[in-house]
């Protein structure tokens, strides 16, 4: 381990010494590089020197001495930078040598040629040595950077070398030993595996065992325990028996219900007479056939009646021999008693009331059921529901009752306008309504239906509404009748006023007073005439037309008639006193004037001879109505004519007075088109009074209109 | 009114089945202004004859139609409809006569595009007055809307 440590520390060691001697190697190298081109630069210079010294020597005078200048510039000395002299010593000496050799040259003079010649020969020469001593120089240092590169790569690959030695070597190791221990503990682990399977497969088939021995008894001890725990805090009493019917184990409730020391007892021993009886019968019963059973029983408890559900199941061994019974008693007092109180409910409502489990089964019925449907209660226990349904409907019945269960809502049944209908016993269909309810009991939906014998009801619908139509007929061709007869009688009267006329006004023929009167008393009747089917035409409009009904001010209703009168009252002299409040009346404004137009003329045309008419108008208000009391002090009416006021063309003494005998009939049209009243008492040669009372509607619906 | 020659006389064309109310109004019509040109025809259905031809030999059309609302075979409303949809008659002035004044009667008129409407009177003097308000607002504004066109 520590070896291995070590080896590393001397790996990195020689990555370190690589590193410094690479880089102390490249400086050299470059040093010398510098060097060199310094030297060639010199080298340049020199051959231009050469080449320039020849060509002076061969040259015209001026140009050898134009060139001579060239050549001072050209070798004026320059200074290798300090880099380079440090190269090496050897490299320095030799440079001072050839500093020495330059600075001794011969320099050319300005002079013609042939007196320069041996100066430029001289100097040529000289050039010649510098020349080939720089050339050594530049060898020298050649030489010198491939001995540093040969070096630096020697050392370099030794000192690599031996740091992937020293790292390289114990890292695989470490590598492959690690290695192989994991395929060890693979291999440790497989085994391993394979030994748990081997004993799962032993523990299961232990347990197949087990289950198989015994089924119950395989629950560990804990969950026996609990079930235990369990069947001794259940509200129901749980006991088993052994084949002879002795209590063997009780759970708490079934203590508390059998007594404390119920255990060892027969269990039909805890009953008497015919309870006894019957439960060694469901003993019996429940051993033959291998199926449990349930009963209610009956026990007095601290002088309390309690009902209790028993239910009887056998127990088994393992090989399917019987080995004892089960029993659960479940207290039922307490809904066995709410029952009995719904199914009171039930039978005391006066429709027939329906209950239908989720198949459509009938599970509770009352009397008045029966009595609808024609059948006996027990025809009716348990019968589908949709016996009672008529044979072409019981299809979609099915559907139906389906879809409420679907979705349960209290709801009326047959929303889809189609007449619901029920089938009695004897085949007969019959018209009903029906109300839905559900009701949850036991976790289990069910429908209570309530239904109603509607078929009298619509036989007298039928009825009321073939009569309704037939009025409505008679009255549509009443009112035709009415408006073709007062237009058609009208088309004679305009040619007899017509011509009447123009025979009165011809111009060429002057008639005597008397035909003037006859012609006259023509023309006056044909007025009349005309007023007559105007009123009866008032009338047919009246009865026809709509009402447009708001609430009037009644004192202004008033004035506005006494206005029109206005006339009529100064002539007569007439007195007509008001009260002073008068409350409004809810009606359509134009007839609620013409019922006071006609009933107040009537007051001040039927006057008592010599006497000035007296009309007393006050309010009348009654539950949702109110209106007028109009009392004159007139003629009068007898009664035996008192019922006949009100019909059309009715005048009581046609010769004294002006008018058609409409009036009051259009008072009457009016009222009853207004779903109001009118009323008359009179006393002859005393006077009349009118009631009118027009309805009004409650004050929120009134807002709308 | 009383001075009827101020007036234009006036062609007029009217429907009427009943002959007495016709021979009424003929007379009235004529007495009121006894250059007024009156043709009488018995229903609707003649009405429609009538100005067909008017139209075909390019005569000139009436300046007035008096049209009773109640006729056999082709009705007051339908014959006015009728005008009202040509086109070369529709700028014709209709005046719609009744016995009843009917509210509803009077709407159906207006709507169907009469231009006046008139109640059979008991006396004729009305009518005349009714008819001369009329003509004098035909004849005042001088011409007729065909005329001018």
């Amino acid at each position: 381990m520590a070896l291995r440590y070590v080896s590393y520390f001397c790996g990195c060691l020689a990555l370190i010494a690589v590193v410094y001697y690479s880089a102390r190697g490249f400086g050299t190298i470059n040093r010398h590089l510098s060097a060199l081109e310094y030297l060639s630069e010199h080298q340049m210079r020199l051959s231009v020197g050469l080449a320039n010294t020849s060509a002076a020597l061969l040259a015209e005078p001026d140009q050898a001495m134009h060139a001579a200048e060239n050549l001072t510039e050209l070798l004026a000395p320059t200074r290798p930078s300090s880099a380079t002299l440090q190269t090496d010593g050897n490299f320095a000496e030799l440079l001072r040598q050839k500093q020495r050799l330059q600075e001794r040259l011969p320099i050319p003079q300005g002079l013609p040629p042939k007196d320069n010649a041996q100066v430029l020969q001289q100097f040529r020469e000289g050039l010649e040595i510098l020349s080939s001593h720089n050339q050594q120089l530049r060898e020298h240092q050649k030489q010198a950077i491939m001995r540093a590169l040969s070096r630096l790569f020697l050392v370099d690959g030794i000192l690599l070398l031996l740091a992937m030695g020293c790292i390289g070597i114990p890292l695989s190791q470490q590598q492959r030993s690690l290695l192989k221990s994991a395929q060890q503990s693979n291999r440790a682990l497989e085994e391993k595996a394979a030994a748990l399977h081997d004993s799962h497969r032993t523990i299961g088939n232990m347990l197949q065992d087990m289950v198989g021995e015994r089924r119950k008894a395989s629950l560990t001890s804990e969950a026996n325990a609990r079930l235990a725990a369990l069947i001794d805090s259940a509200d129901d009493a749980i006991l088993s028996l052994n084949l002879a019917g002795y209590i063997v184990t009780a759970n708490n409730a079934a203590l508390s219900t059998f007594g404390a020391y119920c255990k060892g007892k027969r269990f039909i021993d805890l009953f008497s007479g015919a309870t006894a009886e019957q439960l060694a019968e469901m003993m019996a019963r429940t051993e033959q056939h291998n199926s449990g059973t349930t009963m209610n029983v009956v026990l007095e408890r601290n002088q309390q009646q309690l009902t209790f559900a028993l239910t009887l199941s056998p127990l088994r061994s393992e090989q399917g021999g019987l080995i004892g019974f089960s029993v659960i008693a479940k207290d039922i007092t307490r809904s066995q008693k709410e029952q009995e109180r719904f199914r009171l409910a039930v039978e005391a409502a006066p429709n027939a009331m329906i209950m239908v489990s989720r198949s459509g089964q009938i599970v509770l019925f009352n009397t008045e059921a029966q009595r609808m449907f024609g059948y006996s209660a027990e025809e009716l226990n348990g019968k589908s529901i949709h016996q009672l349904v008529p044979i072409e409907l019981r299809h979609a019945h099915h559907s139906h009752v389906e879809q409420f269960f679907r979705s349960p809502v209290r709801r009326a049944m047959g929303r889809e306008q189609n007449e619901l209908k029920g089938r009695r016993k004897s085949g007969e269909c019959f018209a009903i309504e029906v109300g839905l309810t559900p009701v949850e009991s036991d976790n289990q939906f069910y429908v209570i239906s309530s239904i109603v014998d509607i078929s009298g009801r619509k036989i007298q619908q039928a009825k009321l509404n073939a009569l309704n139509e037939e009025l409505m007929r008679k009255n549509q061709e009443m009112e035709q009748f009415i408006y073709t007869v007062s237009h058609d009688l009208k088309a004679p009267l305009v040619t007899i006023a017509g011509f009447a006329t123009r025979l009165r006004n011809t111009p060429d023929i002057v008639f005597p007073d008397k035909q003037i009167h006859q012609i006259d008393r023509i023309l006056v009747n044909v007025k009349a005439m005309e007023t007559l089917l105007q009123d009866l035409l008032h009338l047919s409009r009246i009865i026809k037309r709509d009402l447009e009904k708001s609430w009037v001010n009644a004192q202004e209703a008033i004035d506005k008639v006494l206005n029109t009168l206005e006339g009529h009252i100064a002539d007569t002299g007439a007195e007509i006193t008001i009260e002073s409040s008068l409350a409004d009346i809810y009606a359509q404004e134009s007839l609620l004037l013409q019922c006071l137009q006609n009933l107040l003329s009537n007051a001040l045309k039927y006057t008592q001879p010599g006497k000035k008419p007296r009309v007393c108008i006050t309010s009348v208000v009654e539950a949702q109505a109110s209106g007028f009391r109009i009392k004159d002090q007139g003629v009068g009416i007898a009664p035996q004519h008192q019922e006949r006021v009100f019909n059309v063309f009715e005048r009581l003494n046609p010769q004294t007075c002006e008018g058609t005998g409409v009036g009051l009939s259009i008072v009457k049209a009016i009222m009853e088109k207004h779903s109001g009243r009118v009323s008359m008492s009179s006393t002859e040669g005393v006077g009349t009074e009118f009631v009118l009372l027009f309805p009004y509607p409650p004050q929120n619906e009134v807002s709308d209109e | 009114m009383n001075n009827p020659s101020c007036l234009r006389p006036l062609d007029i064309l009217l429907a009427e089945d009943n002959l007495d109310h016709a021979e009424l109004m003929l007379e009235t019509l004529g007495d009121f202004n006894p250059k007024n040109r009156i043709i009488h025809k018995a229903n609707g259905e003649e009405i429609m004859r009538h100005l067909d031809q008017t139209l075909q030999q390019r005569e000139p059309l009436p300046d007035l139609i008096l049209m009773d609302i109640k006729m056999p075979r082709m009705s007051g409303i339908e014959t006015l409809t009728a005008i009202k949809q040509n086109d070369a008659l529709k700028h014709i002035p209709v005046v719609m006569v009744t016995t009843s004044s009917n509210e509803q009667e009077v709407s159906v008129c207006f709507r169907s595009g009469a231009s006046s409407y008139v109640t059979k009177p008991l006396s004729y003097n009305e009518f005349v007055e009714k008819v001369v308000s009329l003509n004098g607002y035909w004849g005042y504004t001088s011409k007729t809307p065909h005329q001018s066109s």
